[in-house]
């Protein structure tokens, strides 16, 4: 191995590299003229509805042959983000409000504010006659607006009443705080060796945002370059649940590290009578239980103030790459304005984004389906104002909250370290 | 060996003779060995070296994969030194490799043995040690090792009837769960096994025969002839299951749904900098993490290399 | 005699005892393939087996288009694979194990080099590349690679195999006036036959098995291997279909087995070739 050689190796390999570095710099390609592509993350429900939904739009524009892409959730973003990279993104892509922020500030998707309209306004490709504002202002960040909402999602309590009467623990209703809930949690584990309260949540960062905001702030300042909250508030939630962990209010660490997916939920398995999670989410838990779920509001700080909001979380966002933003901005229209599109959607996206589209669905009654779209619609109008756009880096505290929250119920981190800690990484991850 | 070694002092004598003709031979046979790595330079000019050489200057960069890469010098790296999930994901790493290697191989070199010869029924029983690693990294392996290492999963359950009623949930417990990607390593051994058995298959039934006449018993046959002789394979295991386990991903990725929990017991280090790359998008910090792992592994490569002089016999 | 009857049942209990603990998660795989989707994540052992094929009905024709698609496509991948694998590996090992030029410790560094890099770092930059050269869907950034011979680890173990087997046979060719192709395909690949089915057997399965690289290149349904269509019926975020992935998990299995079981028959019969020397 003489020193000569290897620089001499180097060389070359540099220059390779400096080739591949300058074919990233090439300017747009995008999809062929006539052939957008549309892309989208789900399970199996959501690939069969969404290919009928391609076809469906095929039929009626014969001229554009959409290009379907597909995978799950956890493996389509790093599809997209290669080939953001590649500079070669889908014309029309499923964003999820987690990574919104992300791509929007970097550059990645097109500001739609020119495409949004009511129907009547000429040269509005994509109309929001019916969409509340909330909604439809789920995914604007600093006035612009990156994407179109598929769905209104609101956060939510899963109750088996069935498994609380053979319990012989008192029932609940909306009415319950969170100290309300906590006591009666742990009456619910002393009733049974094999139950416990309630779902652990210390690490769902979702449910901790509706908690937040029951203590006068959001989670994020307006700008979204820091939190907003007390660090006293991540505290107070994370030792509620600490103890709650402490009393059989809620299960051991190691029962709820075991959840990975809704079969695991200790709710589908009949070992807590509460769960929580995004109201749609009771469709895919529900197959698991025999006796109807009830949807309920989440318990709260008792202070007057709801923490609830309404707002979507699945949008349809164009690529600022794309090479027919127009055509893209039609087809998002399709998706969420045509009638046999919603018909064929159904709600495998989610309870549909606005009142007309909730009408057109024949959903069974008393179906799980039906519970989370009249939850939505019961609380839709009585919550405060839905929070801004989560902002860039939102996911990775999601995961960040979710492991420290795990670290304090294996006893690993303190509560009040674990919220330092949090602190301290929000900033350096908000800016 | 003693005639080979013979052999083999007169072939380096002989090179050395007539250095006219050697350097024409060795002319023609430095041709000839670039024509039958023309594939190989190919690949590596056209496929692997820029990529790799881009990685290392993204490591010095902040790039986001969305947008272009912006310069930093080396802040990456000094970075590392205070990222404590970091180094706990280092250290998970670690003691992956030094329990799950040594097992792994031990296992597939001991099953390689007995299914070598000598039982009726080999290629069945060969084919049935195969299946887990025909598994590999598919998802069912997800949902199969939590019915297995579950809190109520099949090993508990066993423990019960033995009498152990208060078995850790495996899967789920931070001191336990990477034992259980230990255990899954070490189950999946037939890649090893396999080579070590394409090994085995090349030593010559002539040298078992001759020991035989001398009365060598089954342990002396095996540690003097069969062991010796398959050096060079045990050794390409070792390096590669090192380097691969280092590498280790797909199994902490399905059996942990991605998130190296619980509490980051099993944040394998290339976990981690897939979470840190796509995840967060910081690919330049995932990079540079990329390039502390390659000269990790390329340390303990080397030591492996240098290492095989004393243990490794080669017969050229 | 009795003893060593005793000897053989003991061995042959021990190795089938161990095997049932190796097969059991296939057996259960099996079972839960054919049994109710709530029954799978609650029946812990392997009774009652279920009789319900509906999953493989549904798996059959899920993601859009028959299975029998994947399944081919991923097929061409796995042959593409294999021939490139085959040749160009064998190709370069034989000039690492062999032959003297200048810079071989060199190269042979840089070969191993390249597969310490996790591939998560370098798919972006390759990705690029092959995007330029429009080769995204189509099944050439997952089969050129691989004629290439970027996949060190079968370089490498042909090194090892080929420095197996004696000096002497090739310097006897040479002796007769072979020349150095000769010698590579007359004499040095008959004699590494196990070496090369084992290639042929981990190309096959590694390429079945991939999903990161597919994942990124495949993105046309029509395109998707199994692995792909297999990973698009689990999500995290709705409801996953474990009984349809169970059953086509183990229709995909089938062909792996089918060619180790094959395979394996090769690399034992590599004795009759090497035996008699």
């Amino acid at each position: 191995m003489t020193p000569d050689l290897t620089r001499r190796q180097l060389l070359g390999v540099t220059l390779a590299a400096l080739a591949a570095s300058s074919l990233a710099a090439c300017g747009p390609k995008g999809s062929p003229p006539g052939k957008p592509g549309l892309s989208w993350y789900g399970g199996d429900p959501v690939h069969e509805a969404m290919q009928e939904l391609v076809r469906l739009y095929g039929s009626k524009h014969p001229d554009v042959d959409v290009v379907a892409q597909f995978s799950a959730f956890d493996d389509y973003w790093d599809r997209l983000a290669t080939q953001t990279a590649g500079r070669s993104a889908p014309d029309v892509m499923r964003m999820s409000m987690s990574y919104l922020a992300d791509y929007a500030d970097r550059g990645a998707l097109t500001d739609l504010s020119a495409y949004l309209g009511k129907t009547s306004e000429t040269g509005k490709l994509i109309s929001i006659d019916d969409m509340a504002p909330d909604i439809a202002d789920s995914a604007r960040i600093d006035g612009a607006y990156y994407g179109v909402s598929q769905s209104s999602i609101a956060n939510a309590a899963f109750v088996n009443r069935d498994l609380v009467a053979a319990l012989g623990v008192p029932d609940v209703d909306e009415s319950w705080t969170w100290a309300d809930f906590g006591t009666w949690a742990k009456e619910v584990g002393a009733a049974r060796d094999d139950v416990y309260g309630s779902m652990d949540q210390g690490g769902s960062l979702q449910l901790f945002e509706s908690y937040v905001r029951e203590h006068g702030t959001e989670m994020f300042t307006a700008d979204g370059s820091n939190l907003a909250f007390d660090q006293g508030v991540l505290e107070e939630w994370w030792a509620y649940w600490d103890d709650l962990r402490a009393n059989r209010g809620a299960p051991p660490a190691a029962v709820s590290a075991e959840v990975a997916g809704f079969d695991t939920w200790p709710l589908a398995k009949g070992t807590t009578p509460v769960g929580f999670g995004w109201v749609q989410q009771v469709a895919f838990v529900q197959p698991f239980l025999d006796g109807p779920l009830d949807i309920l509001t989440p318990p709260t700080a008792g202070t007057g103030t709801s923490g609830l909001f309404v707002k979507c979380l699945d949008f349809w966002s164009i690529a600022s790459t794309s090479s027919q933003p127009d055509e893209a901005a039609r087809i998002i229209d399709f998706l969420v304005n045509d009638d046999d599109a919603i018909r064929t959607l159904g709600i495998v996206l989610g309870v549909p984004p606005s009142e007309r589209a909730i009408g057109l669905l024949d959903l069974d009654a008393g179906s799980a389906e039906q519970r989370a779209v009249d939850y939505v619609g019961r609380i839709a109008d009585v919550v405060p104002p839905a929070p801004p756009a989560w902002p860039l880096g939102y996911n990775e505290l999601l995961t960040l909250f979710t492991k420290l929250g795990q670290d304090i119920s294996f006893g690993e981190a303190g509560v009040s370290d674990a919220a330092t800690e949090f602190f301290e990484q929000a900033a350096r991850v908000l800016r | 060996m003693s005639a080979l070694g013979e052999l083999r002092t007169l072939r380096r004598q002989g090179a050395h003779k007539g250095s006219q003709a050697l350097s024409e031979a060795a002319r023609k046979e430095e041709r000839a060995a670039y024509l039958f790595l023309v594939p190989w330079l190919a690949g590596l000019v056209l496929i692997t070296a820029g990529p790799m050489v881009a990685s290392l200057y993204v490591s010095l960069t902040d790039y986001n994969l969305l947008q272009p890469p912006e310069f930093l010098g080396l802040a990456n790296y000094l970075q590392m030194l205070d990222d404590e999930r970091l180094l706990n994901s280092l250290g998970v790493t670690f003691v992956y490799v030094f329990v799950s290697v040594p097992l792994q191989l031990a296992a597939a070199l001991g099953i390689a043995v007995v299914l070598n010869r000598g039982m009726r029924g080999l290629a069945f029983y060969r084919s049935v040690y195969y299946l887990p690693s025909l598994l590999g990294g598919s998802v069912a392996v997800a949902v199969l090792w939590r019915r297995l290492f579950g809190a109520d999963g099949l090993v508990n359950q066993g423990l019960a009837l033995l009498g152990v009623h208060d078995a850790p949930a495996w899967v789920a417990d931070p001191d336990t769960a990477l034992g259980t990607l230990v255990v899954l390593n070490v189950w999946t051994f037939g890649a090893p096994m396999v080579i070590f058995l394409a090994g085995l298959r090349q030593v010559p039934v002539s040298l078992y025969e001759a020991a035989a006449v001398d009365g060598a018993g089954r342990w002396a046959r095996f540690a003097r002839i069969t062991l010796p002789l398959i050096t060079p394979i045990i050794f390409f295991n070792v390096v590669l299951q090192i380097i691969h386990a280092f590498q280790a991903f797909t199994q902490a990725f399905i059996v942990s749904g991605g998130t190296g929990g619980p509490s980051d017991s099993t944040m394998f280090f290339t976990l981690y900098l897939y979470q840190t790359g796509f995840g967060n998008f910081q690919m330049g910090y995932a990079s540079a993490m990329a390039w502390v792992l390659l000269v990790i592994v390329a340390a303990f490569t080397a030591i492996n290399f240098w290492a095989s002089r004393f243990w490794v016999f080669y017969d050229d | 005699m009795t003893t060593d009857a005793l000897k053989t049942a003991t061995k042959h209990l021990v190795v089938i005892l161990i095997g049932l603990a190796m097969t059991y998660p296939l057996a259960w795989m099996l079972v839960s393939a054919v049994r109710d989707e709530p029954d799978i994540f609650t029946t812990p052992g392997l009774w009652p087996v279920g009789d319900d094929l509906a999953n493989f009905v549904e798996g059959w024709d899920s993601a859009g288009l028959p299975f029998s698609r994947y399944l081919v496509n991923s097929s061409l991948i796995a042959l593409g694979a294999i021939v490139g694998n085959l040749v160009s590996c064998s190709m370069a090992a034989y000039a690492f194990a062999r032959l003297r030029f200048r810079g071989r410790r060199v190269f042979f560094g840089i070969m191993l080099l390249t597969i310490m890099l996790p591939i998560h770092v370098v798919i972006v930059p390759q990705y690029v590349i092959f995007s330029q050269l429009g080769w995204v869907n189509t099944f050439w950034p997952l089969i050129v690679p691989k004629l290439l011979a970027t996949d060190a680890f079968f370089v490498f173990l042909m090194v090892q195999f080929i420095r197996g087997i004696p000096r002497e046979l090739d310097e006897a060719a040479r002796i007769d006036g072979a020349g150095f192709f000769r010698i590579y395909a007359q004499i040095l690949l008959p004699l590494m036959r196990p070496a090369l089915v084992t290639t042929t057997i981990f190309t096959f399965i590694w390429t079945w098995n991939d999903f990161f690289t597919q994942l990124i290149y495949l993105t046309d349904p029509a395109m998707f291997s199994t692995s792909v269509a297999l990973r698009s019926l689990v999500d995290s975020t709705s409801a996953s279909s474990w009984g349809p992935l169970f059953a086509m998990s183990v229709v995909s299995l089938v062909p792996v087995f089918v060619v180790f079981l094959v395979g394996q028959k090769y690399i034992v019969q590599g004795i009759a070739t090497t035996g008699g020397k």
